[in-house]
């Protein structure tokens, strides 16, 4: 299986580099053979990275220590699901995961590509191959996953138990797909800038699989957090850490692109200003892995130095310059058809959304460079701290979250007053409304009293636009209200689908600033058998148990929690000393009712019989997941839709 | 080519908007990092004193001294001495977060905070141990756990 492993990834190289060159040749002179032998390629890729990715899947659930990747990552007792996870739990794996997901996607994309003509298929076979090719080299130069051991080992060092967990199953996963599913819209854009722009269909392309991978890193992005939330244990689910910045900075610019492509394909602008947003979310994807594999910055995730570093930054300079070049050496090809009217319309907001992403975009940026920049240029580091980041993310957030409703509000070209007096008041009204009711409820911090009646502005300025055209389709066809709301779902899918998008982000932005708002903490050094005693919980602890098992010691605390006179739980925070590994885990327990978190964490003990518990209230949390699944569920629906009932 | 889509009659208005956004994020970008500006230090040029460091963030990257760990008397965080492996000499940080699972005696620390140049006393806002292992595993070595933990929490 090992030399199986070793010749497909040859093989994948071999015919990745073929691909390129026959997809390049056939997009130019028009050759059918060439083009179909290009988009076979793309075939043969999948197929072959797919029996690479089974052998390696193969050694590692027959445990074959002799590989050294399985070894350092695996080991005889790790429990089945974590083998799994395995896969991608190195970086030689992670590697060859990334580059089966760039071809699966690629695959798909040449299945669903019935709408485009062949040149255009065929030049964007060549450079999802030309991609391929270089993660190709990659793996069999700086990490093929394959490499013997030099000496016989009986068992392996195990996976980190901080990654034995069901969240590192999925997420890692779900980010590779968003990253992945990146390399198509950019293939895409240089696809049609190869075709010279003949076939028009590139856009609807490059905007479906925007959305997909934006739906991925959405959902990669947020199963991150949730992970750092219940296996990292210190009661926050984002710190700011550079590679949580280097998996946000291309969700950034894609959101941006998302709304900027809407330009084009509705009005003809923003043409240049898209296609350099698609080239900086491809390479900021790749940014994302030089970050965490080259040892360029210190951050919990790093994987420790390597020489992939240099190939990733070469890579990107590369691809960047080439890309770049290109682009401004066609720029009359980026001439806008249609000239903004107004500030005062949905056009004028988009370049507005934009502009604040980018900033947005830069502000990151530079706080996650910093150190290594800084170092270079004055020789001492400096870096910034979180402050910085909140400081900045939040009326960059207020004025994007604000300008959603009014987005939402303002019509195409030139909105006139009399159009969006009536949205606009209803809308600012519930906002002010929202606003009296927080005052009287005893909000008093100006941000969140900003933030909450701007999301109270922004849904019901999204509700009243549906509101409105149910209502219309009502009155148009005589049709009741429901079945006018039925129709509207079934024929305005984009309208159903950009509202449901929308409102989950505001959902998100209550349940961030409830959660970073209003946080409460408290450590408490008890007995066993004391009774404490946090906002309206209270908590006995009833004492500690050890059990042992064949790979860790674990000590478990059991809290009874009181409220309101009757018992609702017995958490259980744990510590867990894996054998292999000498640092403790701590496990926390959690109790999470609708608006809140209770959060125990067992912090330590003395010798003495005292034990330190940490108890966190967390507001809203919940709010940050529900939204983040309707916004992904919504989008999914867009793209299943543009798919499936706009053809193929 | 963003100039070309402006109409000249509202070319000027559309400046002025432009550059008021550019100066806000200006201004927001340049104010946030200045007030969040973190220093990389060694643990001896904080103990000398060379700069003044009052006020300002300061970052240190140094070794817990093994043996120096303690929890903190009212159980909320910990104490233990940070020391330059080089020249030995060792600061006493105090914490109060979270301690990060990989936190433990002999090994690297990132602590950030303030440093009170009277009491001779670091407190720690941010503690990040960099376990040489990272993700990696070290062998077979039995845990120690919290270096609290070294007796049996049942007893």
């Amino acid at each position: 299986m090992i030399e199986l492993g070793h010749y497909t990834l040859l093989a994948s190289l071999l015919i990745c580099s073929w691909g390129f060159v026959a997809g390049i040749i056939g997009g130019r002179n028009g050759s059918l053979a060439m083009q179909r032998s290009a988009v076979r390629s793309v075939h043969a890729n999948f197929f072959l990275l797919l029996i690479t990715s089974c052998s390696l899947s193969g050694l590692i659930f027959t445990d074959q220590f002799s590989v050294r990747y399985i070894a350092s990552y695996s080991s005889r007792n790790l429990p089945f699901l974590y083998k799994l996870s395995v896969f991608w739990g190195g970086q030689e794996g992670s590697l060859l995961f990334w580059a089966l997901s760039i071809s699966m996607v690629s695959f798909i994309a040449v299945v669903f590509s019935k709408r485009h003509t062949p040149a255009l298929v065929s030049y964007l076979s060549a450079f999802l191959l030309g991609i391929m090719a270089f993660f190709a080299l990659l793996i069999f130069f700086t990490g093929n996953p394959f490499t013997l051991m030099d000496r016989q080992v009986l068992d392996g060092q195990g996976l980190n138990p901080l990654l034995q967990n069901w969240y590192m199953v999925i997420h890692p996963p779900t980010l590779f797909w968003g990253f992945a599913g990146l390399a198509v819209p950019f293939a895409f854009a240089m696809a049609a800038l190869a075709d010279n722009f003949r076939d028009k269909t590139w856009i609807q392309g490059a905007g479906n699989w925007a959305l997909f991978s934006w739906i991925f890193l959405t959902i990669g992005i947020t199963l991150g957090g949730r992970w750092a939330y219940e296996e990292l244990g210190w009661g926050g689910y984002w710190a700011w850490d550079p590679v949580e910045n280097a998996s946000f900075l291309p969700w950034l610019t894609l959101t941006a692109f998302i709304h900027s492509i809407i330009l084009w394909k509705q009005r003809g602008q923003l043409k240049l200003w898209s296609f350099i947003l698609l080239v900086v979310s491809f390479e900021l994807t790749i940014f994302g892995t030089f970050i965490t594999r080259s040892g360029v910055l210190s951050s919990v995730h790093a994987f420790g130095n390597s020489s992939i570093g240099a190939f990733l930054m070469w890579f990107m300079i590369l691809t960047g310059l080439f890309s770049l070049g290109w682009i401004f050496y066609r720029y009359r090809k980026f001439k806008p058809e249609a000239r903004l009217e107004s500030l005062a319309s949905r056009e004028a907001v988009f370049v507005l959304n934009n502009w604040i992403l980018a900033i947005f975009t830069l502000a990151v940026f530079s706080g996650t460079v910093l150190p290594a920049v800084s170092e270079i240029v004055t020789g001492r580091k400096v870096s910034v701290d979180n402050s910085f980041y909140n400081q900045v993310s939040w009326p960059l957030g207020l004025t994007l979250l604000f300008i959603t409703g009014i987005c939402t509000i303002l019509t195409w070209k030139k909105a006139y007053a009399r159009e969006i007096r009536i949205p606009l008041g209803i809308s600012l009204a519930a906002g002010l409304i929202t606003c009296i009711i927080s005052l009287l409820y005893g909000v008093r911090e100006g941000i969140s009293l900003a933030f909450y009646s701007v999301s109270a502005f922004v849904l019901a300025a999204l509700v009243l636009k549906v509101f409105r055209k149910v209502v219309s389709v009502s009155r148009k066809e005589g049709i009741n209200p429901a079945a006018a709301f039925l129709r509207t779902i079934s024929l305005s899918n984009r309208l159903i689908c950009s509202t449901l998008v929308h409102a989950g982000f505001v959902i998100v932005v209550v349940g961030i600033i409830g959660s970073s708002l209003y946080t409460r903490e408290e450590t408490f050094m008890v007995r066993e058998g004391e009774v404490f005693q946090m906002e309206d919980y209270t908590l006995t602890f009833n004492g500690v148990k050890q059990d042992h098992d064949p790979i860790k010691d674990v000590v478990t605390a059991e809290l009874e929690v009181i409220r309101n006179g009757s018992v609702i739980g017995l958490l259980e925070p744990q510590k867990h000393f894996h054998h292999n590994y000498e640092q403790p885990m701590t496990e926390i327990a959690l109790y999470q009712t609708f608006f809140r978190d209770l959060y125990t964490i067992l912090y330590g003990w003395d010798g003495e019989g005292n034990f330190s518990f940490r108890i966190i209230i967390n507001p809203l949390v919940r709010f940050i997941w529900w939204g983040v699944a309707l916004m992904s569920l919504a989008a999914a629906w867009r793209v299943l839709f543009l798919i499936f009932a706009k053809g193929r | 080519m963003l100039w070309k889509c402006v109409m000249k009659k509202s070319f000027a208005r559309f400046i002025i908007v432009g550059g008021l956004i550019l100066a806000g994020a200006g201004y927001l970008l340049f104010s946030s990092m200045n007030s969040s500006m973190v220093y990389y230090y060694t643990v001896d040029e904080v103990l000398q004193g060379s700069d003044d460091f009052s006020g300002r963030g300061v970052r240190i990257n140094g070794w817990v001294k093994p043996g120096s760990v303690s929890l903190a008397d009212d159980g909320r965080g910990v104490l233990f001495e940070a020391f330059n492996k080089d020249s030995g000499s060792s600061m006493q940080i105090k914490y109060s977060g979270i301690v990060p699972d990989t936190f433990k005696e002999d090994s690297e620390v990132v602590v950030e905070g303030l440093w009170d140049r009277d009491q001779q006393e670091f407190t720690a806002s941010v503690l990040l141990a960099k376990c040489p292992s990272k993700y990696e595993s070290r062998g077979d070595a039995h845990p120690e756990g919290l270096s609290t933990g070294k007796d049996s929490p049942a007893e």
